[in-house]
């Protein structure tokens, strides 16, 4: 046994795994050249030529109107963009853009005109009419935009459905009845949209809804089943499999999708992580099929070639064909072919299938984790957190006092024999109602509406839950638990909230870039906290550099207390934990926390706060709030409960009006 | 006659001022920011002090809201009286114990040096102002509260007190040039006083530990020598004492280092010089020689700890040229012979005691070091001929060493023999030889033990390590039949269930664990809890889910109960409340 690792070194050192080495980087430098210099070459030339084509198509007299179209295009394209991100915070600017929108109108006209005239099909004007109603309803959402906000997001959220619809259908039409050019160019399309939208989603950019990503993804299974059931009338085994094995991408990021949006966190998990492992096994069954077939044709034509006399080889018996090669070339050490049994580094022992096999499943293995990565950093990498665009004002919800008065009917029969005097109406006692009520708008800086002026039109407040290795962090999540937080901190506040509530990894904070990283996350459970050096790190810069803040929930044990109180020990040394005052901001408002509500005392009674340059970058509550937040309230009273659910707007609002004052300081600074 | 006659005078004419304030600080607990000043309590109108001895009672039974409340009253009513910044401290205190931090800061700390800024309790605002941002983490605001402090009151304590909270957030913060500036300024700069004793004290130890950890011996001693006549660096062994502490600490770290082995010579050899210059030149004057002995042995612990052999038996014989070779200097070169392994000298040393008992008992323990008890047991033979009337303490410690040694046979007949010739301690002698037939395993010679000490004895306490033994021999009905004779209730019923629970005999634990429940809170709600462990294990769940709510209902203030409510949540996804908090 001792040899085994000399053996292997002997091996990685022997002449043979350098030249394998060497073939590799040869074949592919061969290959990125032939790429680039014919591929590359031939695509661009071809790029050109459709340019210049399409250039001199529009140049003609008679698409004066066209070119003039897709120019305004543009322009309304980068309009939309600059308003839907928000940059239009002052009402003179959004109106005097408006003019730009209007020309939109204009154009849909004259097209619906024009296909009128030019007597166009019925499904081809159908098609235009979908496409005008864009520019339409764009102008009426955006006029509301600047009048009634509120109207606005409902018309705008309607219209943007209607057209998603039109379009989904026409889209489905054409794939059943399209001939196999338009379904080939509808599925590319479809593709690069897909892509794209895909990558709008991983990195949970809130430019569209859900239910818009849900519909449109769901398009992608019509597709796949309109291409699966076209090759099979094709009788090939082989381009069936191949769109079988295709179909496996759409499907899988529609199963993971649609879980995710269900908020099934277990079942995501297990699709996401069934998904990958069929594609590498699918990828690999490609591969190893691929690498087989082209050795056997290599092996079969020197075979032929052998038995026409026109090639030295030497034959071999059955047996050994089945572990090597069936004819070897005499003087074959100049094979450089991997994919040819007979290939120098392969060896000339009877083990070349073996050796061939085995360097497939390696490279395959190799490359597929490269491309994971690869992947994983692009779409893992980027992640937007942004906060509800608005403004308001950090202060404390006003007790107001509504006089109520009610008055009284008298009815007096003038007939009779008791004198009756209506008593003045000074002395008619006024019946005073009191209410707890905003008499500002919650948020943070100058905007329209409720929310912060940091944020942006899509963004929303999101709650975030820290996943952890060793605990139950889970508990308490979802539907119907902190969920309801959610809920209930919209309704206090009138902020745009994501419809569920989310968790993250630890180390999925470092995706968030500085500036456009969650405000606030939260982390609770009851066993033990286990965190790795590098997730302090991270949870380090998280806490400090980009300016987060961590509310953590004892959701059941003393000994909970003790793990998170180590785990800040490790990520903020130089800070101590204090106990946070009742007077402090983030127990006066929006709400006045009177004393601090818990379910269950499991770490004490008070709550315990890190502060760094006077910003609580973290927050400790000591007895379980998230089960107060659930629905029944573990049975509190209910003062406690809405105490509880008061605290945690109070947190989050915290957090976000820190997290924006930061941003408002860093953009003076810039 | 007439010292007495003006002592009587002065105490008669302080009485009424002493009272005053002892009533007014009646329940406060000791902490000076909270007591009235004598010379204030001394000129208030009865109405004045009358007001805040009511004050001060709500503070000391901790209702602060009603407590704060009468000092708003004593600051409404009498705004111009002497007690009037104190009165607005202690409203801010209210705040403080309330967790109003802030508002305390602002309307309270902050009016009293706005509104009496002469007053003394000014300076002490000034200093709580930064304190308290200190205590709720806004350490610029506390740092910048503490340097004001300094400045606007630089002879005042809460300057130094001040400094001295710098220190600590230097600490926290690693910051370590900060804090070296810190402790130089309190070791050289400032005035000491009875009030800033400890501080300066302290703070000359950490610097000489700084400098000894450097391996900046010189200026170490320097620091220490600074705070020398303090009355805490007395207390705490004097410089000599605290070179010694602090240094020996220092060398030691420091020579576990290679790179740092020369640092921890050269220190050494500094401390030692130090040391040795402190030793008296007449040996014969009061405690000189106690002194000398003191040093000497300091200065061999400094050289073992650079592991310096040769110099530490050297100065441990020039220790006994210099007091005489007494049984303790011996004593210490024994030691050290025994540190290096050289066990053959360290028994020569043993055997020139002038002590002979002391000297074989020390080598008796040499053998049980050794494992070699049937040596032990000669010499505790030649130590009972000189010291025939200690015999059963020098058996017994024999038969210690053979149970040690796990030979329980010749271990419990020796502590029999020692039980014959000392009657008046039989019970204990026959408890040992039991214990000893115990930990062997030896459960049936342990009963009978046991049975003969309780004879002896008849002390009934006995019978749970019978009971112990029949467990340990699957002899349940016996075992509970001794547990229950033990008398030892309520962990008697617990035991009984536990085994009871063992034999799958859901029943009778319960009754058992029920018994227990009677025994006071704390033991009934670990008789809940394990009802609650049964019914789970008898797949009882609905009865088990009663036992843990009833945790949670009886005693919602109890670890127990948080375990309880955390169990249910977790295992049958029930949620249950614990009352909820209070406004407090």
């Amino acid at each position: 046994m001792a040899t085994a690792p000399k053996n292997l070194v002997l091996r990685l050192t022997q002449k043979q795994f350098w030249i394998l080495v060497g073939t590799v980087l040869k074949l592919a430098a061969l290959k990125l050249w032939e790429f680039s210099s014919s591929r590359t070459l031939r695509g661009w030339e071809w790029s050109k030529k459709q340019v210049t084509s399409f250039w001199s198509y529009l140049s003609l007299p008679e698409n004066k109107f066209l070119k003039f179209s897709l120019g305004y295009a543009v322009l309304w394209i980068t309009l939309m963009w600059v308003w839907t991100s928000n940059w239009i915070s002052m009402t003179w600017l959004h109106w005097t853009i408006l003019p730009l929108f209007i020309p939109g109108i204009y154009f849909a006209f004259k097209w619906y005109r024009r296909a009128e005239t030019n007597q166009w099909s019925q499904i081809a004007r159908l098609r235009m009419a979908a496409l005008l109603l864009i520019p339409i309803l764009q102008v009426l959402t955006y006029v509301l935009d600047g009048l009634f906000y509120e109207m606005a997001k409902v018309v705008g959220a309607t219209s943007f459905t209607i057209v998603s619809l039109i379009w989904a259908g026409l889209f489905c039409w054409d794939l059943t009845t399209g001939s196999y050019h338009l379904r080939r160019n509808l599925s590319i399309g479809y593709g690069i949209a897909w892509c794209w939208f895909w990558y709008l989603w991983s990195t949970n950019t809130a430019l569209f809804p859900e239910l818009f990503f849900f519909l449109f993804f769901s398009l992608s299974l019509y597709l796949v089943y309109c291409w699966l059931d076209m090759v099979r009338h094709w009788k090939d085994d082989v381009k069936f499999r191949a769109a079988a094995s295709l179909s496996i991408l759409p499907v899988w990021q529609w199963l993971v999708f649609t879980t995710h949006l269900l908020g099934w966190g277990e079942a995501r998990a297990f699709t996401a992580g069934a998904g990958l492992a069929t594609v590498f096994f699918v990828g690999l069954a490609w591969t190893v099929w691929y690498v087989d077939k082209r050795a056997w044709e290599l092996q079969q034509a020197r075979f032929y070639k052998a038995a026409e006399g026109e090639a030295k080889v030497d034959f071999t018996g059955p047996l050994s064909a089945m572990s090597g090669s069936a004819a070897v070339l005499q003087g074959g050490d100049d094979i450089w072919d991997p994919f040819d049994l007979d290939a120098r580094f392969y060896g000339r022992g009877e083990k070349k299938k073996l050796h061939q096999s085995l360097t497939t499943i390696g490279s395959y293995s190799l490359l597929f984790l490269l491309l994971f990565l690869f992947l994983t950093s692009l779409s893992g990498c980027m992640e937007l957190y942004e906060m509800p665009a608005g403004g308001g004002e950090q202060k404390q919800v006003q007790q107001v006092v509504v006089q109520k008065v009610i008055k009284k009917k008298f009815v007096i029969n003038p007939f009779s024999a008791v004198l009756f005097n209506p008593p003045p109406i000074d002395q008619v006692k006024l019946q005073l109602t009191e209410l707890t009520k905003h008499a500002y708008t919650v948020g943070y800086g100058k905007g329209k509406g409720a929310g912060f002026s940091g944020g942006t039109n899509r963004g929303m407040v999101r709650f975030i839950r820290l996943e952890y290795n060793g605990g139950d962090w889970d508990q308490d999540f979802g539907v119907g638990a902190d969920e309801n937080l959610l809920i209930e901190y919209h309704v206090r506040t009138s902020h745009k909230t994501a419809k569920k509530t989310e968790s993250r990894k630890i180390m999925q904070l470092k995706n968030f870039p500085v500036g456009k990283s969650p405000p606030m996350v939260y982390m609770t459970g009851q066993r033990s906290i286990s965190v790795t050096n590098k997730e302090v790190e991270i949870l380090r810069e998280y806490l400090l550099d980009k300016q987060g803040m961590l509310f953590a929930d004892n959701g059941g044990s003393g000994g909970w207390h003790g793990q998170f109180f180590n785990m800040m020990k490790k990520v903020l040394p130089k800070v101590r934990p204090v106990k946070v005052p009742l007077d402090h901001p983030v127990h006066q408002v929006p709400y006045v926390i009177p004393f601090l509500p818990y379910v269950a005392p499991h770490g004490g009674k008070d709550a315990f706060g890190w502060v760094v340059d006077s910003r609580l970058v973290a927050y400790y509550h000591p007895g379980d709030i998230g089960d107060a937040w659930a629905d029944g309230h573990a049975g509190v009273r209910p003062e406690i409960a809405e105490l509880c659910y008061q605290l945690g707007t109070n947190i989050i609002f915290y957090a976000h009006a820190e997290y924006n004052k930061w941003l408002d300081r860093q953009n003076k600074k810039n | 006659m007439k010292l007495v006659f003006s002592t009587t005078l002065l105490a008669a004419l302080l009485a009424p001022a002493l009272i005053a304030q002892t009533k007014i600080n009646t329940g406060l607990r000791g902490d000076r920011h909270e007591q009235l000043r004598f010379e204030v309590a001394t000129k208030l109108r009865q109405t004045e002090k009358y007001q805040l001895i009511v004050a001060q009672r709500f503070f000391a039974k901790g209702d602060f809201k009603a407590a704060m409340a009468e000092f708003e009253k004593f600051l409404t009513l009498y705004e111009r009286s002497q007690a009037a910044p104190y009165a607005q401290i202690m409203w801010s205190h209210c705040l403080i114990r309330q967790r109003k931090q802030n508002t305390a800061i602002r309307d309270g700390y902050q009016s009293v040096i706005d509104y009496w800024p002469e007053s003394p309790e000014a300076a002490l605002a000034a200093y709580l102002i930064g304190k308290t941002y200190k205590d709720i983490g806004e350490v610029k605001n506390s740092i910048k509260a503490f340097d004001k402090v300094r400045e606007d009151y630089p002879d005042k304590h809460v300057s130094v007190l001040s400094l001295w909270e710098i220190l600590d957030i230097a600490k926290v913060h690693k910051d370590e040039k900060l804090r070296i500036k810190v402790l130089k300024e309190l070791t050289f700069d400032i005035k000491r006083t009875n009030a800033n004793d400890y501080h300066l004290t302290r703070a000359s130890q950490e610097l000489a530990g700084y400098y000894f950890y450097a391996g900046e011996g010189t200026k170490g001693l320097e620091a220490l020598q600074e705070q020398g006549s303090a009355s805490r660096m007395r207390r705490d062994g004097g410089v000599t004492g605290q070179a010694y502490g602090i240094g020996h600490r220092a060398v030691s770290d420091l020579h576990k280092n290679n790179k740092t082995v020369k640092a921890a010579e050269k220190l050494t050899d500094q401390l030692i010089s130090f040391l040795i210059g402190k030793i008296p030149e007449d040996l014969e004057k009061g405690k000189a020689k106690e002194q000398t002995k003191d040093l000497l042995s300091k200065v061999a612990s400094l050289h073992a700890a650079v592991k310096r052999d040769k110099e530490v038996l050297d100065t441990y014989m020039r220790l006994g040229g210099l007091i005489g070779m007494t049984d303790e200097v011996l004593g210490k070169i024994a030691s050290w012979h025994k540190t290096k392994k050289r066990r053959k000298e360290a028994r020569q040393t043993y055997e020139k005691f002038s002590n002979k008992v002391n000297g074989l008992a020390n080598i008796a323990t040499m053998y049980a070091e050794d494992k070699d008890p049937d040596g032990a047991k000669n010499i505790y033979g030649q130590i009972i001929q000189l010291d025939k009337e200690n015999e059963p303490k020098w058996a017994s410690s024999s038969a210690k060493v053979y149970r040690e040694c796990k030979k329980a046979e010749q271990a419990v007949q020796i502590y029999d023999y020692v039980a014959s010739i000392d009657p008046d301690n039989k019970g204990k002698w026959l408890t040992e030889s039991a214990s000893t037939w115990q930990e062997a395993g030896k459960h049936e010679q342990a009963i009978e033990s046991w049975r003969g000490v309780i004879t002896a004895t008849g002390d009934a306490k006995h019978y749970w390590a019978i009971g112990d033994c029949y467990s340990a021999l699957k002899d349940i009905p016996k075992a509970l039949q001794s547990y229950r004779l033990s008398d030892n209730f309520p962990s008697a019923y617990f035991r009984m269930a536990d085994i009871q629970r063992g034999q799958k005999k859901w029943d009778e634990a319960l009754v058992l664990y029920n018994q227990a429940r009677s025994y006071g809170d704390g033991h009934a709600q670990n008789a809940l809890w394990k009802i609650g462990e049964t019914y789970e294990r008898a797949n009882r769940r609905e009865q088990a889910i009663k036992s843990y709510q009833s945790i949670c209902k009886l005693y919602p203030k109890s670890r127990k109960a948080s375990e309880a409510h955390a169990h249910l949540q977790n295992k049958y996804k029930i949620n249950i409340t614990l009352g909820g908090a209070k406004e407090e």
